[in-house]
Protein backbone atom coordinates (compact mmCIF):
# COMPACT_ATOMS: atom_id res chain seq x y z
CA UNK A 1 0.00 0.00 0.00
CA UNK A 2 0.95 3.53 -0.66
CA UNK A 3 0.74 6.47 1.55
CA UNK A 4 0.28 9.72 0.68
CA UNK A 5 3.85 10.75 1.81
CA UNK A 6 5.42 8.29 -0.46
CA UNK A 7 2.87 9.31 -3.13
CA UNK A 8 3.76 13.15 -2.63
CA UNK A 9 7.27 12.11 -3.38
CA UNK A 10 7.09 10.40 -6.44
CA UNK A 11 4.32 12.73 -7.71
CA UNK A 12 6.73 14.50 -10.07
CA UNK A 13 7.69 11.94 -11.87
CA UNK A 14 4.36 10.52 -12.07
CA UNK A 15 2.98 13.37 -13.76
CA UNK A 16 6.20 13.01 -16.07
CA UNK A 17 5.08 9.26 -17.21
CA UNK A 18 8.77 8.76 -15.82
CA UNK A 19 7.72 5.98 -13.18
CA UNK A 20 8.96 2.41 -13.44
CA UNK A 21 5.48 0.91 -14.11
CA UNK A 22 5.02 -1.09 -10.70
CA UNK A 23 5.34 2.36 -8.67
CA UNK A 24 3.20 3.72 -11.50
CA UNK A 25 0.55 1.63 -10.72
CA UNK A 26 0.50 2.20 -7.03
CA UNK A 27 0.27 5.55 -7.01
CA UNK A 28 -2.60 4.59 -9.51
CA UNK A 29 -4.77 2.89 -6.88
CA UNK A 30 -3.95 5.10 -4.45
CA UNK A 31 -5.14 7.95 -6.55
CA UNK A 32 -8.25 6.73 -6.96
CA UNK A 33 -8.96 7.22 -3.38
CA UNK A 34 -7.31 10.31 -2.49
CA UNK A 35 -9.10 13.60 -3.42
CA UNK A 36 -5.36 15.33 -2.02
CA UNK A 37 -2.63 13.82 -3.83
CA UNK A 38 -5.27 14.19 -7.24
CA UNK A 39 -5.25 17.61 -6.57
CA UNK A 40 -1.50 17.87 -5.80
CA UNK A 41 -0.79 16.08 -8.66
CA UNK A 42 -2.92 18.50 -10.81
CA UNK A 43 -0.45 21.09 -9.42
CA UNK A 44 1.92 19.70 -10.44
CA UNK A 45 1.21 19.29 -13.92
CA UNK A 46 0.34 22.83 -14.39
CA UNK A 47 3.56 23.90 -12.68
CA UNK A 48 5.65 21.87 -14.44
CA UNK A 49 3.92 23.04 -18.02
CA UNK A 50 4.46 26.31 -16.81
CA UNK A 51 8.48 25.81 -15.95
CA UNK A 52 8.54 24.65 -19.35
CA UNK A 53 6.36 27.46 -20.96
CA UNK A 54 8.66 29.91 -19.21
CA UNK A 55 11.77 28.49 -19.86
CA UNK A 56 11.00 28.37 -23.76
CA UNK A 57 10.26 31.74 -23.65
CA UNK A 58 13.80 33.07 -22.66
CA UNK A 59 15.95 33.29 -25.07
CA UNK A 60 18.21 30.27 -26.49
CA UNK A 61 21.18 29.44 -28.32
CA UNK A 62 22.60 31.10 -30.93
CA UNK A 63 23.80 30.39 -34.52
CA UNK A 64 26.74 31.22 -33.79
CA UNK A 65 27.48 28.70 -31.07
CA UNK A 66 26.60 25.79 -33.89
CA UNK A 67 29.22 27.27 -35.89
CA UNK A 68 31.84 27.37 -33.66
CA UNK A 69 31.05 23.34 -32.51
CA UNK A 70 31.33 22.66 -36.50
CA UNK A 71 35.09 24.45 -36.97
CA UNK A 72 35.52 21.64 -33.94
CA UNK A 73 34.33 19.00 -35.58
CA UNK A 74 36.32 18.96 -38.39
CA UNK A 75 33.93 20.86 -40.53
CA UNK A 76 31.56 18.70 -41.31
CA UNK A 77 30.02 18.07 -44.82
CA UNK A 78 26.41 17.92 -44.43
CA UNK A 79 25.14 19.16 -47.67
CA UNK A 80 27.32 18.11 -50.49
CA UNK A 81 26.78 19.76 -54.23
CA UNK A 82 28.03 18.46 -56.90
CA UNK A 83 29.11 20.96 -59.86
CA UNK A 84 31.61 19.24 -62.16
CA UNK A 85 31.42 17.29 -65.19
CA UNK A 86 32.54 14.16 -65.72
CA UNK A 87 34.78 14.85 -68.99
CA UNK A 88 37.72 13.51 -68.69
CA UNK A 89 36.95 12.37 -65.27
CA UNK A 90 37.23 15.87 -63.86
CA UNK A 91 34.36 16.83 -61.38
CA UNK A 92 34.71 19.63 -58.45
CA UNK A 93 33.29 19.22 -55.47
CA UNK A 94 32.06 21.80 -53.26
CA UNK A 95 31.02 20.24 -49.34
CA UNK A 96 28.75 23.15 -47.84
CA UNK A 97 28.10 23.29 -44.27
CA UNK A 98 25.03 22.11 -43.19
CA UNK A 99 23.45 25.46 -41.82
CA UNK A 100 24.93 27.60 -44.73
CA UNK A 101 28.57 27.91 -44.75
CA UNK A 102 31.07 26.83 -46.99
CA UNK A 103 33.62 24.53 -45.70
CA UNK A 104 35.65 22.78 -48.43
CA UNK A 105 36.06 22.31 -52.15
CA UNK A 106 37.76 19.52 -53.44
CA UNK A 107 38.97 19.01 -57.14
CA UNK A 108 38.51 15.45 -59.15
CA UNK A 109 40.71 14.46 -61.48
CA UNK A 110 40.83 11.19 -63.18
CA UNK A 111 39.52 9.87 -59.72
CA UNK A 112 42.46 11.37 -57.59
CA UNK A 113 41.53 13.74 -55.12
CA UNK A 114 42.89 17.19 -54.48
CA UNK A 115 41.68 19.76 -51.75
CA UNK A 116 41.51 22.92 -53.58
CA UNK A 117 40.46 25.37 -50.28
CA UNK A 118 39.07 25.20 -46.82
CA UNK A 119 38.26 27.45 -44.36
CA UNK A 120 36.66 27.49 -40.85
CA UNK A 121 33.76 29.23 -40.03
CA UNK A 122 33.68 30.74 -36.78
CA UNK B 1 12.72 9.23 -35.81
CA UNK B 2 16.06 7.53 -34.96
CA UNK B 3 16.76 6.87 -31.44
CA UNK B 4 19.20 8.93 -29.48
CA UNK B 5 21.42 5.62 -29.11
CA UNK B 6 21.37 4.65 -32.53
CA UNK B 7 22.45 8.64 -33.24
CA UNK B 8 25.18 8.44 -31.30
CA UNK B 9 26.51 5.12 -32.35
CA UNK B 10 26.73 6.42 -36.03
CA UNK B 11 28.52 9.87 -34.51
CA UNK B 12 31.15 7.61 -33.38
CA UNK B 13 31.68 6.16 -36.69
CA UNK B 14 31.53 10.14 -38.14
CA UNK B 15 28.26 10.62 -39.49
CA UNK B 16 28.08 14.63 -39.64
CA UNK B 17 24.27 13.98 -40.32
CA UNK B 18 23.60 12.26 -37.21
CA UNK B 19 25.63 15.04 -34.99
CA UNK B 20 23.78 17.38 -36.49
CA UNK B 21 20.37 15.67 -35.62
CA UNK B 22 21.85 15.29 -32.08
CA UNK B 23 22.45 18.72 -31.47
CA UNK B 24 19.44 19.46 -32.44
CA UNK B 25 17.95 17.22 -30.29
CA UNK B 26 20.09 18.31 -27.00
CA UNK B 27 22.25 21.66 -27.52
CA UNK B 28 19.28 23.92 -26.55
CA UNK B 29 18.73 21.95 -23.66
CA UNK B 30 22.14 21.58 -22.54
CA UNK B 31 22.60 25.41 -22.55
CA UNK B 32 19.17 25.78 -20.75
CA UNK B 33 20.81 23.36 -18.18
CA UNK B 34 24.47 25.44 -17.82
CA UNK B 35 22.06 28.60 -17.55
CA UNK B 36 19.85 27.08 -14.60
CA UNK B 37 23.59 25.98 -13.09
CA UNK B 38 25.46 29.08 -13.50
CA UNK B 39 23.00 31.88 -14.20
CA UNK B 40 25.34 33.36 -17.11
CA UNK B 41 24.87 33.26 -20.66
CA UNK B 42 28.09 33.65 -22.07
CA UNK B 43 29.33 30.71 -19.68
CA UNK B 44 26.15 28.93 -20.45
CA UNK B 45 26.62 28.76 -24.24
CA UNK B 46 30.56 28.01 -23.90
CA UNK B 47 28.97 24.69 -21.78
CA UNK B 48 26.77 23.87 -24.54
CA UNK B 49 29.45 24.65 -27.19
CA UNK B 50 32.44 22.03 -25.29
CA UNK B 51 29.46 19.59 -24.48
CA UNK B 52 28.49 18.95 -27.83
CA UNK B 53 32.74 19.22 -28.90
CA UNK B 54 32.97 16.52 -26.02
CA UNK B 55 29.45 14.42 -27.76
CA UNK B 56 31.53 14.60 -31.07
CA UNK B 57 34.76 13.43 -29.72
CA UNK B 58 33.13 10.59 -27.18
CA UNK B 59 30.26 8.99 -28.72
CA UNK B 60 32.17 5.68 -28.98
CA UNK B 61 32.67 5.85 -25.10
CA UNK B 62 28.85 5.80 -24.26
CA UNK B 63 28.30 2.38 -22.32
CA UNK B 64 24.54 2.60 -22.84
CA UNK B 65 24.56 2.05 -18.90
CA UNK B 66 22.48 5.13 -18.79
CA UNK B 67 19.77 7.16 -20.87
CA UNK B 68 21.67 9.06 -23.62
CA UNK B 69 20.57 12.38 -22.10
CA UNK B 70 21.58 11.11 -19.05
CA UNK B 71 25.27 10.76 -20.36
CA UNK B 72 24.98 14.08 -22.21
CA UNK B 73 23.91 16.21 -19.08
CA UNK B 74 26.61 14.70 -17.14
CA UNK B 75 28.99 16.06 -20.22
CA UNK B 76 27.43 19.43 -19.31
CA UNK B 77 27.46 19.05 -16.10
CA UNK B 78 31.61 18.45 -15.67
CA UNK B 79 31.79 21.02 -18.10
CA UNK B 80 29.64 23.84 -16.19
CA UNK B 81 31.49 22.74 -12.52
CA UNK B 82 35.02 22.92 -14.86
CA UNK B 83 33.88 26.91 -15.63
CA UNK B 84 32.90 27.45 -12.07
CA UNK B 85 36.08 26.73 -10.38
CA UNK B 86 37.89 28.95 -13.28
CA UNK B 87 36.22 31.57 -13.01
CA UNK B 88 35.24 31.57 -9.31
CA UNK B 89 39.43 32.07 -9.56
CA UNK B 90 39.38 34.71 -11.92
CA UNK B 91 36.79 35.98 -9.85
CA UNK B 92 34.81 36.94 -12.64
CA UNK B 93 31.19 35.53 -12.36
CA UNK B 94 29.31 36.83 -9.69
CA UNK B 95 27.47 33.27 -8.22
CA UNK B 96 24.12 35.22 -8.46
CA UNK B 97 24.76 37.29 -11.26
CA UNK B 98 22.26 36.58 -13.69
CA UNK B 99 20.36 37.19 -16.87
CA UNK B 100 17.66 35.81 -15.60
CA UNK B 101 15.16 38.59 -13.72
CA UNK B 102 15.03 39.25 -9.99
CA UNK B 103 12.74 36.37 -8.57
CA UNK B 104 11.45 38.58 -6.47
CA UNK B 105 10.39 41.31 -9.53
CA UNK B 106 9.18 38.14 -11.28
CA UNK B 107 6.50 36.55 -8.78
CA UNK B 108 4.00 38.99 -10.81
CA UNK B 109 5.20 38.28 -14.11
CA UNK B 110 4.56 36.37 -16.44
CA UNK B 111 7.30 33.95 -15.63
CA UNK B 112 6.01 33.15 -12.09
CA UNK B 113 7.05 30.03 -11.77
CA UNK B 114 10.74 30.36 -13.38
CA UNK B 115 10.95 33.05 -11.14
CA UNK B 116 9.99 30.83 -8.33
CA UNK B 117 12.33 27.91 -9.62
CA UNK B 118 15.14 30.68 -10.04
CA UNK B 119 14.74 31.63 -6.05
CA UNK B 120 15.27 28.12 -4.74
CA UNK B 121 18.33 26.95 -3.03
CA UNK B 122 21.03 25.58 -6.48
CA UNK B 123 20.55 21.78 -5.74
CA UNK B 124 16.90 22.12 -5.58
CA UNK B 125 16.59 24.26 -8.80
CA UNK B 126 18.84 21.36 -10.35
CA UNK B 127 16.40 18.46 -9.45
CA UNK B 128 13.65 20.60 -10.80
CA UNK B 129 15.39 21.59 -14.36
CA UNK B 130 16.36 17.60 -14.52
CA UNK B 131 12.33 16.18 -13.56
CA UNK B 132 10.35 18.73 -15.47
CA UNK B 133 12.71 20.40 -18.29
CA UNK B 134 14.65 17.64 -19.19
CA UNK B 135 12.41 14.80 -18.16
CA UNK B 136 14.43 12.18 -16.76
CA UNK B 137 13.84 9.49 -14.09
CA UNK B 138 14.72 10.23 -10.01
CA UNK B 139 17.25 7.17 -10.96
CA UNK B 140 19.17 8.55 -14.09
CA UNK B 141 19.19 12.17 -12.00
CA UNK B 142 20.73 10.34 -9.10
CA UNK B 143 22.86 8.47 -11.49
CA UNK B 144 23.73 12.10 -13.01
CA UNK B 145 24.61 13.57 -9.92
CA UNK B 146 26.04 10.47 -8.16
CA UNK B 147 24.06 10.92 -4.95
CA UNK B 148 21.33 8.48 -3.63
CA UNK B 149 17.88 7.92 -5.10
CA UNK B 150 16.76 9.21 -1.77
CA UNK B 151 18.51 12.49 -1.68
CA UNK B 152 17.35 13.19 -5.38
CA UNK B 153 13.69 12.67 -3.95
CA UNK B 154 13.66 14.26 -0.92
CA UNK B 155 15.56 17.98 -2.95
CA UNK B 156 12.22 17.76 -5.03
CA UNK B 157 9.79 16.97 -1.85
CA UNK B 158 11.76 20.43 -0.84
CA UNK B 159 11.52 22.14 -3.79
CA UNK B 160 7.94 21.57 -3.83
CA UNK B 161 6.82 22.62 -0.44
CA UNK B 162 8.91 26.35 -1.09
CA UNK B 163 7.11 26.23 -4.77
CA UNK B 164 3.72 25.85 -3.20
CA UNK B 165 4.58 28.78 -0.67
CA UNK B 166 5.49 30.53 -2.92
CA UNK B 167 2.83 29.56 -5.99
CA UNK B 168 -0.13 28.95 -4.23
ZN1 LIG C 1 -2.87 10.66 -0.76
Amino acid sequence: MMDCIRANELMPWYANNNLPSEEAWLIADHLVNCPACREELRWIIRMAREHQADLEQMPGLTERTWNKVVARTRGLPVVQVNMGHSLLGLSLRVLVEGRGIPMRGDLFLLGYRAPLFAFEAV
Amino acid sequence: MPEDNFLLSEIAKGDPDAFSELYDRFAERVFRYALTLLRDRQLAEEVAQETMVCVWQGAGKFSGRSQVSTWIFGIARKQAHNLLRQETKCKRLFPEATTLPDPADVVESKYQVLGAVEALPPEQREIVFLTFYAGLPYREIANLLDVPEGTVKSRMYYAKRKLAEMLR
